[in-house]
């Protein structure tokens, strides 16, 4: 009897690889320690570690929001927050802060008075983070047996201009070892705007919570400038079903454009290759609700070529050319996407432009 | 798929050729070599059992399973998986997985003593008509509970099988037709092919999917492979079809999607009383899906696995049983009729 329970219970189990991690993106965003509490607004952004001294947060989002609280002054407490936005202001409500000379473009740190028993708001941001107009990411994926010479596609990323951000599909690492992750900091220290990322299959190789506790959320959703971005975890080749309830409220409040990523493509573009989703009922009800919600162009990886298609009526991108092993006799190498977004275009097709940048 | 299906063929007809092998003595001992060394070293237990003919077969079968996956994966593996190489490399994958595993599966038989359950395919009947009832665990959709009607009529070397699923507690309703012809037999076995077109509608999820597809399935008697296999079947499937899915929404497009279709099964008989069968299916349209092996890294690349079994009380009526586990656990559970005659087997 118990081992017919036990063998339910796993079954059980692959129904919904997925759902702890879903789950632990509700406890994003806060930390605390030596009698310092940090809260980041909607979990925007991992908080790596707090003390007497200051925190160490990395961003998931162009803009967040902070709460800082001590229990005792202290001076010149030092907010870290690595992957950041570059022209990024930290604004206290009756002052801005200076960055402190040195940090990266994309690292940004600031030294801040706390007083005792009194909550610090604060709101780091660039200075147009709330102007619609048209601005300029850069979309990738598929890192992995890549991550040595990852560096050249940020280079090349770096060059490309007007560039605010970088959004990723996932499988930054190969074997999801600790060194890797290491390697990765390290690379993406070198790029001169943030990384914003869901995860990939590869990320769950071993230790899946290794990306919660280094970049915070498998899940990211942010608005910037007229543009809302969601990216979701389909690391199972399947959403969990916690998630199409978030996906449904971030719909509708998206911004006048919206942009959705995740791993898997829901179809393979190929069918016989089927590098898709689990279930094709599950794709079609996604693909359903994209629609229906009104998402402007779709990003996805795991095939690691670049293929242009519709799925639903909407423009679909898969993007896997991060270094990963990629797929022969397609003619393209190395590469990411540039995106250009325009909130105010007329027609779809105007709001969401997509050019494809070479590394090779 | 077909150089899978010919290595079981050459088996076959290797095993007709020579001359009769001494009495094998499969038991617990045999049984369990075939379990766990035999897992990679397929014949272990008929070896054991001292019925090394069919041990060399199944040994021999293995590697041809493991060399025609080894053929179609490295193309894929070299190339990336690029999309001109997967349409000849997948099926032989599969083909070869299949080959391999069913190897395995009829060591693990025999050499528990399988043909002791002296079974044999039932003669075909006119008609069969299965009613039941389905419990669908998928978290993804609002269904659970499903009336199920599966029925087949069968004239001579034609086969009609009209089925139903209808969602008792949720807007969801699956339609198939399947039309199959009997092109060859070897005794027990047989070739056929099949067309099939299924409607899929997902009512509450607003959208639908309609699937036309077309396949081929060869079932071996294993008898012809050894005596100690006598009750016991190995079956493999291929084929491709075409599936529209409709998003049931204003001035959305369909989308038309192919796939890949392949299945490997093993089953045997008890008497003519029981059969059991169990399979793998790498369609991932249907209401199992593909698996996952839970939250680590795996998922995206099988389909589901699947057990069924039929129970005879009399001649005309029966019950039948089948859970199958990919990305939903179904249990369905069911009573059928068969009756007239349906012509040769």
């Amino acid at each position: 009897m118990m081992r017919a329970m036990m063998v339910l219970a796993l079954c059980a189990a692959c129904v919904r690889p997925a759902d702890e991690r879903a789950l632990l993106d509700f406890e994003v965003g806060v930390g605390a320690g030596d009698g310092v509490e940090v809260e980041v607004a909607g979990g925007q952004a991992a908080v790596r570690e707090v003390g007497a001294a200051g925190a160490s947060l990395w961003a998931q989002a162009p803009v967040l929001e902070l709460r800082v609280a001590s229990t005792e002054a202290r001076a010149g407490w030092l907010l870290d927050v690595a992957n950041c936005m570059p022209s990024a202001v930290l604004s206290l409500p009756d002052r801005t802060v200076e960055r402190e000379p040195g940090s990266r473009p994309a690292r940004c740190r600031f030294a801040v008075d706390l007083a005792a028993g009194e909550a610090l708001t604060a709101r780091l941001a660039p200075p147009d983070a709330d102007v619609v107009e048209p601005f300029r990411v850069v979309v990738m994926g598929d890192i992995q047996t890549g991550m040595d010479d990852v560096h050249e596609v940020f280079e090349r990323i770096d060059r490309v201009p007007g560039v605010r951000f970088v959004l990723s599909t996932g499988d930054v690492v190969e074997d999801a070892e600790p060194e890797e992750y290491q390697a990765f900091l390290a690379q993406v220290a070198r790029l001169d705007v943030p990384f914003f990322s869901t995860i990939g299959n590869h990320e769950l190789t071993q230790d899946p919570e290794q990306w919660h506790r280094l970049f915070g959320r498998y899940n990211v959703h942010f608005a910037f400038k007229g543009v809302s971005v969601t990216l979701l975890d389909s690391g199972n080749a399947s959403l969990d079903p916690i998630l199409y309830d978030r996906l449904d409220g971030w719909m509708e409040g998206a911004e006048a454009v919206h942009v959705f990523g995740t791993h898997y493509p829901p179809f393979d573009p190929i069918g016989v290759r089927s590098a898709s989703f689990r279930s094709r009922k599950e794709a079609a009800k996604l693909l359903t609700r994209l629609a229906a919600g009104g998402v402007d162009a779709t990003f996805y990886g795991h095939i690691h070529s670049y293929y242009a298609f519709e799925n639903a009526g909407i423009p679909a991108y898969i993007s896997g050319g991060g270094g990963a092993i990629p797929e022969r006799f397609d003619g393209v190498g190395r590469h990411a996407l540039s995106v250009d977004f325009d909130p105010a275009g007329a027609e779809a097709r105007d709001r969401v432009v997509v050019g494809l940048v070479r590394v090779d | 798929m077909a150089a899978a299906l010919a290595a079981l063929l050459g088996a076959s007809s290797a095993a007709r050729a020579e001359p009769s092998p001494p009495e094998p003595d499969p038991g617990p001992l045999p049984g369990l070599v075939a379990l766990v060394p035999g897992a990679l070293l397929h014949g272990s237990g008929h070896w054991v059992a001292g019925d090394r003919g069919t041990a060399r077969r199944l040994l021999v079968l293995s590697g041809v399973g493991l060399g025609v996956a080894a053929i179609g994966a490295a193309p894929l593996a070299l190339s990336g998986a690029a999309r001109r190489v997967n349409g000849p490399t997948i099926p032989l994958i599969l083909g070869g997985a299949g080959t391999f595993t069913l190897s395995w599966i009829a060591d693990v038989y025999g050499a528990f003593g399988g043909a002791s359950l002296a079974g044999r395919a039932p003669a075909p009947s006119r008609w069969w008509i299965e009613l039941g009832y389905a419990h669908v665990y998928d978290p993804q959709f609002a269904y659970d509970h499903f009336a199920v009607i599966d029925t087949s009529w069968r004239a001579g070397d034609l086969r009609l099988s009209p089925s139903a699923w209808i969602a008792t507690d949720d807007d969801n309703q699956r339609l198939r037709l399947e039309a199959a012809h009997r092109i060859g037999r070897r005794g027990d076995g047989w070739i056929d092919v099949a067309a099939a077109a299924t409607y899929h509608r997902y009512g509450s999820d607003d959208f639908a999917s309609a699937l036309g597809e077309i396949s081929v399935t060869g079932r071996l008697d294993l008898a012809e492979v050894g005596a100690s296999l006598r009750g016991s079947y190995a079956e493999l499937t291929a084929g491709v079809g075409l599936e529209l899915v409709d998003y049931r929404l204003a001035g959305v497009p369909l989308d038309v999607n192919d796939l890949l279709l392949g299945r490997f099964a093993y089953g045997f008989y008890v008497g003519e009383l029981a059969e059991l069968e169990l399979s793998y299916d790498h369609r991932r349209d249907d209401f199992a899906a593909g698996l996952s092996p839970g939250a680590n890294q795996g998922s995206g690349f099988a389909g589901h696995v699947g057990a069924r079994a039929r129970f005879w009380a009399s001649p005309s009526w029966g019950l039948t049983a089948e859970v199958v586990s990919g990305a939903a656990l179904i249990a369905r559970v069911g009573a059928a009729w068969r009756f007239g005659d349906g012509g040769e087997r």
